[in-house]
């Protein structure tokens, strides 16, 4: 066997590699086989990198506008779903000259993940959107951000914006987050289905609610609809049920985990909810639906009511629906009068990247997007409220301006429960309220249980 | 270094530095983390030696996780295989009908998780889902349910709509390892007076044990690394419900962003995955030498 | 390497799968007597309800939908769904960029495997157990785990949002079926034909080329339709490597089209049924050797 010179040898790995070359290349792309440590790529331009032939027809829906050279491209990742809203934000950027603003809409669900891989992997897009609160502040702890005191200066958000809303931007004391849209949680109704059950004024009282949700059972409906397989829609009920007995202040405590999940309170908390359950108020299986289908039963009456956020007169009139006629709110009952009327929903914001590769771009962008005029379109489009108090409310629909209204009246305003806490213990509450939902005569152990779980989340 | 050796070295050194570049390096990367307390965001980690191992075999929820890959497991080495088994004898014949029959069977393993789960996600559906109109059709409307909600059916869901893809995959291996056995052998046996049955089980299957052997394996593959599906159709709910070995692995990384804890558990999965293929492939030499 | 245990000996006599044809007629035959078909076929329709499900789905309105369930008989069918997704969605470019990752990754995870499986089965060079065994551990980690050490890699790279991401860890991750697959293939070929190309004076490469190649084309058919389909179905990679819509694969249009707010379910369906229509097809062509070259090893074929 050792007769085989080196010559020989040699002469067929040429036709080797030429075949695996061959085969490869036959398949639509170069291989890369031969060339495992890995081939020095050519710089940063994605037109060299990409595989051949790039279809040409129909692109994608991102920048009509041409790259104007100024402050070059900025990139944008945002988890918008709505034709509307994803409509809306192109348009705004069509509208920003200073640079070349190029978007990726990316899957609610999946933006989740794809961001934390982005940003621990050292390559974020420049700008991208983000909830204010506590997940804002677990991705701004580990330095992922940068401040946009710029942006906050530039387009005077200390002036224009509600105290509340700048304060949601703001974490160890710098402005992170621009506020772009928020939202407000409420009892969202079918008037129809209150007509036929004969409830003529809306609840003001926690007792005014029960009579009203019996007066809808007796009428052949469910009074309220909740699609909690996604878990984070029956958070609202936790929420609400604590801000009307214990007060922001106490659940800024449990939130923050200087509060148990045994104390009374939350104990008390979920005996209320219990007694909702108990009645048979909640339509039937409640985890086995997503929040669109529990809009989906009250808009058709099924149902009479949903809590949810406002995002949802923007599912509704995407659907056809009509403010006011078809749906309308009212705001969660008082149910101790001692008790300071809070308001609750998300915001969400845009943040700027420590990695950005092009931060001037992102702050120019960034002021773009906080004008009244930007701020407006976004509101109307995506179904938000706009955090810009110049913007001009006129032109929402009425069940949003009445929104606004309701915002203003309340005496504070706070995160829902998944802003709130830490990522990390809202695993586990969300887990719980799901667990509730399927069993609501368990709350004992599940509280033993979250506070467990949550000691050692904020133990770190 | 024999002219051998050099081929040897030529053949091997671009596949493994590619396997080493893209697999092999990234793992030990990720796996060392697994003695650190690193956060998925953060740059500074301690290492804290074994504490992510202790931690998590202390933790309920690994435990549980656990329980339901070894369940998933188990359940998956007797359903697919038998009805893969039961099906591939039903279909052994190359008549024009069983080819065709053959051909529309094979079409859900090419189908993506993606559809899969979403498909199913309609049968079980609590209002309108095409199981509870069956129920309901043939008198045990009783048993109506929201069947991926409802915490004690939502494995077994999960697990039937999982073990529909499977089965095919049994069913396509079994009637390859038909096709083997000379019909000379069961006829003899026939002759000799075995009933058909006795012939199937005492002449049949275990003849078919190394293919039984091959289809274990990739099934206890499949079952350890089962994510797709689980993702698309409850994402580990309701409440952990479904919460297979690489969903919590999932779980721990991005939602409560422990990179280290992450880590710990995938090497738990990798050492179970170990232990119960490494088990099947001595158990098939083992037995496949005995007959 | 120790010589691995034979193989099974399940062809006690026969040598070939393609012997027991006729006598396995007449077995079925005795089998089915009258009834059997039916049987069959009633089987075969409930096996494939969720199959029917997507396609009927695909094929109604999505007023139908709203209006009688997903799972109604109905005799109004149209292609509108079709239509709609192919001209809205990027659906082309889509199918394009799944093609363009999935083709060099099924090529070059085969001809790796082919490259360490030969090795390891036949030149028996010290380490090969290991070399294997290395290999195939990649089969036992959670792909999770993989995503920010790799995402880092190819940012270091710039490769981030192209196809390159995709295809570099399809090729490599795929190695360790590919290899396993084509070890036990080589594995059960007799020695003597190498030894007899090497004295007719070949030398390794040519051994390989031209004498053991056209032998495992069966089990390169089989490799070629489960690697497909293992990458073409995947959503996991595509997901955390590419924001670009340019580069985004037809999975990913997939899990967007699920993700929307106004749920278009006949449209869905429809992507689906386009989505799956490559795979098919590649298994129709490929499903004979499928089924031999899987079971290389485990039975003589």
């Amino acid at each position: 066997m050792r007769t085989r010179t080196r010559k020989t040898s040699r002469g067929w790995l040429l036709p080797v590699l030429v075949a695996i070359t061959l085969m490869a290349a036959a398949c639509g792309a170069d291989d890369e086989e031969a060339a495992p440590s890995p081939t020095p790529p050519p710089p940063a331009n994605e037109a060299a990198t990409e595989p051949p032939p790039p279809p040409a027809e129909d692109p994608p829906p991102p920048p009509a506008e041409p790259a104007p050279a100024g402050l070059g491209s900025i990139e944008v990742a945002h988890y918008y779903g709505s034709d509307l809203g994803q409509q809306a934000i192109i348009d705004i950027n069509a509208s920003f000259t200073a640079g070349d603003a190029e978007i990726s809409p990316i899957e609610h669900e999946a933006f989740k993940d794809q961001i934390l891989v982005a940003l621990a992997g050292g390559s974020p897009p420049d700008v991208f959107s983000y909830w204010a609160g506590a997940r804002t502040a677990a991705v701004q702890e580990q330095g992922q951000l940068q401040p946009i005191t710029a942006v906050f200066d530039g387009a005077d958000v200390w002036g224009d914006f509600p105290q509340a809303l700048v304060d949601a931007g703001i974490y160890e004391g710098e402005p992170y987050l621009l506020p772009f849209g928020f939202h407000y949680v409420a009892f969202f109704y079918n008037p129809s289905v209150m007509a036929d059950a004969g409830v003529a004024e809306m609840p003001e009282t926690w007792d005014e609610l029960i009579a009203a949700a019996d007066a809808v059972s007796a009428s052949g409906a469910k009074p309220f609809a909740l699609g909690s397989m996604n878990r984070w829609p029956a958070q609202f009920w936790f929420d609400f049920l604590m801000l009307r007995t214990a007060g922001p202040d106490y659940r800024a405590q449990l939130m923050s985990g200087d509060a148990s999940y045994t104390d009374a309170e939350v104990t008390e908390v979920l005996e209320l909810w219990a007694g909702l359950a108990d009645a048979g108020y909640f339509v039937d299986d409640a985890n086995a639906y997503t929040w669109t289908d529990a809009a989906d039963q009250v808009a058709n009456g099924e149902a009479a009511m949903t809590l949810m956020g406002t995002w949802i007169t923007g599912y509704w009139d995407g659907n056809g629906l009509t403010p006011v006629d078809d749906y309308d709110f009212f705001n969660f009952p008082v149910i101790d009068t001692s008790i300071e009327n809070a308001a609750l929903g998300p915001i969400d914001g845009w943040a700027v990247s420590a990695d950005a590769a092009n931060p001037e771009g992102a702050f120019a962008l960034l002021e773009h997007y906080a004008t009244p005029e930007n701020q407006l379109d976004w509101a109307i489009g995506q179904g938000a409220l706009p955090p810009n108090s110049r913007a001009d409310t006129s032109q929402l629909n009425p069940v949003m301006a009445k929104a606004l209204v309701e915002v203003g009246r309340a005496d504070s305003y706070s995160f829902n429960y998944d802003l709130a806490t830490p990522p990390p213990v809202a695993e586990f509450g969300l887990d719980m309220f799901q667990a509730f939902m399927d069993d609501p005569s368990s709350y004992a152990e599940l509280q033993a249980e979250t506070q467990d779980a949550a000691a050692e989340a904020f133990a770190g | 270094m024999t002219s051998t050796t050099r081929w040897a070295i030529l053949f091997l050194a671009p596949p493994l530095a590619l396997f080493a570049g893209a697999v092999a390096v990234p793992t030990v990367m990720a796996l060392q983390l697994s003695f650190t307390d690193a956060t998925l965001l953060g740059d500074a980690a301690d290492w804290i030696g074994l504490e992510n191992f202790r931690d998590a075999f202390g933790d309920q929820h690994v435990r549980k996780s656990i329980r339901i890959t070894l369940l998933w497991t188990l359940g998956g080495f007797l359903i697919p295989p038998a009805l893969g088994l039961g099906a591939a004898t039903m279909l052994q014949s190359n008549s024009r009908f069983a080819v065709t029959m053959k051909s529309a069977l094979f079409v859900p393993i090419v189908m993506s998780l993606v559809v899969v789960g979403q498909v199913w996600i309609w049968i079980y559906e609590p209002g309108d889902g095409l199981l509870n109109r069956i129920l309901g059709a043939v008198g045990l409307g009783g048993l109506e349910q929201a069947w991926l909600a409802n915490r004690s059916t939502a494995f077994f869901a999960v697990f039937i709509a999982w073990a529909w893809q499977q089965t095919v995959l049994a069913m396509i291996l079994y009637l390859a390892g038909l096709a083997t056995i000379p019909v000379t052998l069961t006829e003899a046996a026939q002759v000799d007076g075995a009933t058909r049955f006795q012939v199937f089980r005492q002449v049949t299957v275990p003849l078919l044990r190394p293919v039984t052997t091959v289809v274990l394996s990739l099934i206890a593959i499949n079952s350890l690394r089962n994510f797709d599906l689980v993702y698309a159709m409850t994402r580990g709910g309701p409440v952990r419900e479904t919460e297979t070995m690489p969903i919590l692995v999932y779980r721990v990384l991005f939602r409560e962003l422990e990179r280290g804890r992450a880590s710990a558990i995938s090497i738990i999965l990798f050492a179970v995955t170990l232990v119960i293929v490494g088990g099947l492939t001595w158990w098939g030499r083992r037995r496949s030498h005995a007959v | 390497m120790p010589s691995r245990a034979a193989p099974a000996h399940a062809g006690t006599g026969a040598e070939k799968a393609e012997a027991p044809v006729v006598g396995e007629d007449r077995r079925a035959g005795l089998l089915r007597r009258r009834g059997g078909p039916i049987a069959l076929v009633v089987f075969v329709v409930i096996f494939l309800i969720p199959v029917i499900g997507v396609l009927l789905t695909s094929l109604k309105t999505n007023a139908e939908i709203a209006r009688r369930g997903i799972w109604s008989a109905t005799g109004n069918l149209t292609i509108d769904n079709y239509l709609e997704v192919w001209r809205n969605a990027n659906t082309g470019r889509y199918l394009i960029n799944s093609l363009q990752v999935t083709g060099p990754a099924v090529a070059v995870s085969i001809i790796g495997g082919t490259l360490i499986g030969y090795t390891v089965a036949k030149l028996r060079i010290r380490g090969s157990a290991f070399i294997l065994l290395v290999v195939l551990s990649g089969l036992f980690v959670p792909p999770q785990v993989l995503l920010v050490p790799l995402f880092t890699i190819f940012n270091d790279l710039n490769l981030l949002d192209t196809l390159w991401p995709m295809i570099i860890v399809h090729s490599a991750v795929g190695l360790s079926i590919t290899s396993l697959v084509m070890r036990n293939f080589f594995d059960q070929i007799p020695d003597s034909l190498r030894s007899a190309a090497r004295i007719d004076g070949a030398n390794e490469g040519q051994v390989l080329l031209k004498v053991m190649l056209p032998l495992a084309r069966p089990a390169i058919a089989a490799l070629a339709t489960l690697q497909f389909t293992f990458i073409w179905n995947d959503f996991l990679y595509p997901l955390v490597f590419t924001t670009d819509d340019d580069v985004r694969t037809i999975m990913l249009g997939l899990l967007a089209a699920q993700g929307q707010f106004t749920v278009a379910y006949g449209n869905q369906a429809a992507l689906a049924v386009i989505a799956s229509i490559p795979t098919v097809l590649v298994f129709l062509a490929f499903q004979k050797h499928f089924i031999r070259g899987l079971l290389a090893g485990a039975i003589k074929g």
